[in-house]
């Protein structure tokens, strides 16, 4: 038999074949590009919404600063002025000059500078050296003295403010008031009761735990001795970790009214940091500004503004805060770099 | 260098000899034993012991050699004398190393355990120990009387400071505060790290921003703006408060429960707080989401993981150690900003020692409660991954 391809129904057929399958086809494509596309959208809307939140909450935290920033450099003759929200009609650095003499700059920057790198160090030195000691250098009854470290870490430092004051008042029966001298400061971080100095043994013991066992067994093969071995291999090895303690430190004590105000200033007035200094001006900012002779300058229509005071008071605070911002910039890099990528916080 | 007298060597020599005489019966006596166990039959206890014996006649042996080369010197006459921090020294040398590890161990801890003995446990008992009793200061020293548990039950009753802020109360509303703001400090804490960890268009910058808080001093800004000028300017402004308004309206009007939004929204409002709260917490999550091995994302996204399953699965499962880390360590933050600074003062002020002592303890004690409480809910779900 002979079969005709040619056949009317049969170019019919084919004809709506091909008409389907390309149909067919079409849709396949249109869907797959609808799928890339919203999947394309969805992404871009997740990078917007990512930088949005980021830079948005970037923004919130430096809010504060800024506005401070804002409000201290208008002059004290644009307080009242409502149309002055942000920028100043009238720059001047007289809030500057005033919060200076208010605080006792000098002098109260100096303290805090040398305070804040001592007990650093000290508790650099003394974390480091315990927390060597519970990583690698293992005896029996070890694990209870470290369980004492995490019990510093979790009690509060006003748990024992009490007792701890009675004993310093007479300090080991000796009759010597310890209380009111900055050297007692010195003497907590020494003694590993510094400014959440458990969380810093915690952190390089964490530390020493990852660096390997070799680098070790082969200074001792070099003839070291763990005191050696801890200077000239052990800490060079432990940059994230030191980083972090020193950054965390430093601002901790720089930012500490508790310590300073517990046991230095309540007996010892001329002892102040700068963050005591303005914590203790904060709420007698009038009767400072007596005293230190500045309250004479103006005349009352800006002294008998409560905004004029707060004005003040804001100039002093965005001064503390200063010193310690610049440090910060300048050591970010490192503490990212190091101190968070390589710490020994996880381990 | 000096050497001796003949004389003096002579008495060295004498004693040098008595010394080996008795190792050399020392060691025989282990010798002994040790036979005597041998033939006896194989237990672990035995041969335990037959092993402690033979370490110690090993060093016994190494200290008869000691002797004897000593004692070679002196035939020789070419002994010298030193001084007691070279003997010092040379006895430390002969101490096993693994022993000398444990005298290194002992000293690196000194000056932490010094401070440990004469301040922070001496405080710590006392604290307890002030606790029961009624303590005043007298002069110079202090009077006590034992008054039982009557400090807590007055703080329970009602312990009122500035004629109205209660103690029950304000503790009860920190805990209460405490629960909402734990989970929301952790979940922010997770997604910052998160988007902080990629590289974006000036990650360093915002990485460097997002740290700031660390260094702020909280209270002296909230003191400085919403108190002052701050209140001032934001009164002008008044965005603040009506956007958080306007949120909570809207999503009332979907018809979402009030309970969860006004907790959301008053998170919203409170947002500098958080992220002002969260600055460790962030940085422990950078530093763990980057410890995450690499091949684990490869193996995942080989096997067609979408990118939901691989956070939820891979992300978030590596990091829940150090979840639990942040948690206990934000519970320690806020207790150390707790409002009992008031209390105490308040306490110590009117002389009543033990008053403030209890204080202490009951917030000491609400503290560890909390602790053990997020251990015990996160233990079982915490996984540990080994290679």
């Amino acid at each position: 038999m002979k079969t005709n391809n040619n056949s009317w129904i049969n170019r019919q057929f084919q004809t709506l074949k091909t008409k389907s399958s390309n149909f067919y086809q079409r849709r396949l494509i249109t869907k797959d590009k609808r799928v890339i596309l919203y999947g394309k959208m969805g992404g871009f809307l997740g990078l917007v919404l990512k930088y949005f939140l980021l830079y948005a909450l970037a923004f919130i935290i430096l809010y504060p600063l800024i506005q401070q920033f804002a409000v201290a450099l208008r002059h004290p003759k644009d307080i009242n002025d409502p149309l002055v929200l942000w920028i100043p009609n009238e720059f001047s650095l007289l809030n500057f000059k005033v919060a200076f003499i208010v605080l006792d700059y000098g002098k109260s920057l100096l303290n805090s500078l040398v305070l804040s790198i001592g007990v650093t160090l000290l508790q650099l030195f003394v974390c480091a050296l315990a927390g060597y000691s519970f990583a690698r250098l293992k005896f029996k009854g070890q694990k209870l003295l470290f369980g004492l470290v995490l019990a510093t870490i979790v009690i509060a430092p006003t748990t024992i403010e009490l007792p701890l004051k009675n004993s310093l008042i007479n300090f080991l029966g000796t009759g010597k008031n310890l209380i009111g001298k900055p050297f007692v400061l010195y003497m907590f971080a020494f003694l590993g009761l510094g400014v959440k100095a458990g969380i810093f043994i915690y952190l390089f013991r964490q530390f020493f735990k990852n660096v390997p066992k070799e680098l070790e067994e082969s200074a001792y093969i070099d003839g070291c001795n763990p005191i050696q071995t801890f200077f000239r291999v052990m800490l060079p090895n432990a940059k994230g970790a030191i980083i972090l303690t020193v950054i965390l430190t430093f601002v901790w004590t720089w930012n500490d009214t508790y310590y300073i105000s517990n046991f230095v200033t309540t007996a010892n007035f001329d002892f102040n940091t700068l963050t005591t200094k303005i914590m203790g001006v904060r709420n007698s900012i009038v009767y400072a500004l007596q005293t230190a002779n500045v309250w004479q300058l103006f005349d009352s229509n800006v002294n008998e503004n409560p905004l004029f005071t707060s004005m003040i008071l804001n100039t002093a605070a965005i001064l503390t805060m200063i010193p310690l911002i610049i440090i910060y910039f300048l050591v970010q890099k490192a503490l990212f770099t190091e101190g968070v990528e390589r710490s020994g916080i996880v381990g | 260098m000096k050497k001796y007298q003949e004389n003096e060597l002579l008495e060295i020599k004498e004693k040098t000899l008595h010394q080996q005489e008795k190792l050399k019966a020392k060691a025989f006596k282990n010798e002994t034993k040790i036979n005597r166990l041998l033939k006896l039959k194989t237990t672990r206890r035995r041969t335990k012991q037959i092993v402690a014996l033979n370490e110690k006649n090993q060093m016994l042996s190494i200290r008869d050699k000691r002797l004897s080369e000593k004692l070679i010197l002196i035939e020789k006459q070419t002994l010298s004398k030193e001084n007691i921090f070279k003997k010092f020294g040379k006895w430390f040398k002969n101490i096993p190393y693994s022993k000398q590890l444990v005298i290194w161990g002992i000293i690196f801890l000194i000056p932490w355990l010094i401070g440990m003995l004469i301040l922070f446990l001496p405080s710590f008992f006392q604290t307890i120990w002030w606790s029961f009793f009624e303590v005043a200061p007298e002069g110079r020293t202090l009077s006590f009387k034992f008054v039982g548990i009557e400090n807590y039950k007055f703080l329970i009753q009602g312990y009122v400071i500035d004629s109205s802020r209660i103690f029950l109360s304000e503790l009860v509303l920190f805990v209460q505060n405490l629960i909402i703001d734990l989970p929301i400090i952790i979940i922010f804490s997770i997604l910052i790290a998160v988007l902080l960890n990629k590289k974006f268009k000036g990650h360093t910058i915002v990485k460097a921003i997002f740290f700031i808080p660390v260094i702020y001093n909280l209270t002296l800004i909230n003191d400085t703006l919403t108190g002052g000028f701050g209140e001032y300017l934001t009164e002008q402004s008044t965005a603040n408060i009506l956007f958080v308004e306007q949120f909570t309206w809207f999503f009332l009007d979907l018809g979402l429960g009030q309970d969860l939004i006004e907790i959301v929204m008053n998170a919203v409002g409170r947002i500098f707080m958080i992220i002002n709260l969260s600055g460790i917490q962030i940085l422990i999550f950078i530093a763990a989401i980057q410890s995450i091995p690499e091949h684990l994302y490869e193996a995942a996204k080989i096997e067609g993981a979408t990118k939901y399953e691989i956070f939820w699965k891979i992300t978030i499962a590596m990091i829940t150690p150090l979840i639990l880390t942040a948690a206990i360590y934000t519970v320690i933050d806020s207790f150390a900003r707790a409002p009992i600074f008031r209390f105490i003062k308040y306490a110590t002020t009117s002389n009543k020692y033990g008053l403030a002592a209890s204080i202490s303890v009951l917030y000491f004690l609400i503290n560890i409660a909390i602790i053990g409480l997020i251990y015990a809910l996160m233990r079982k779900r915490v996984f540990y991954y080994e290679d």
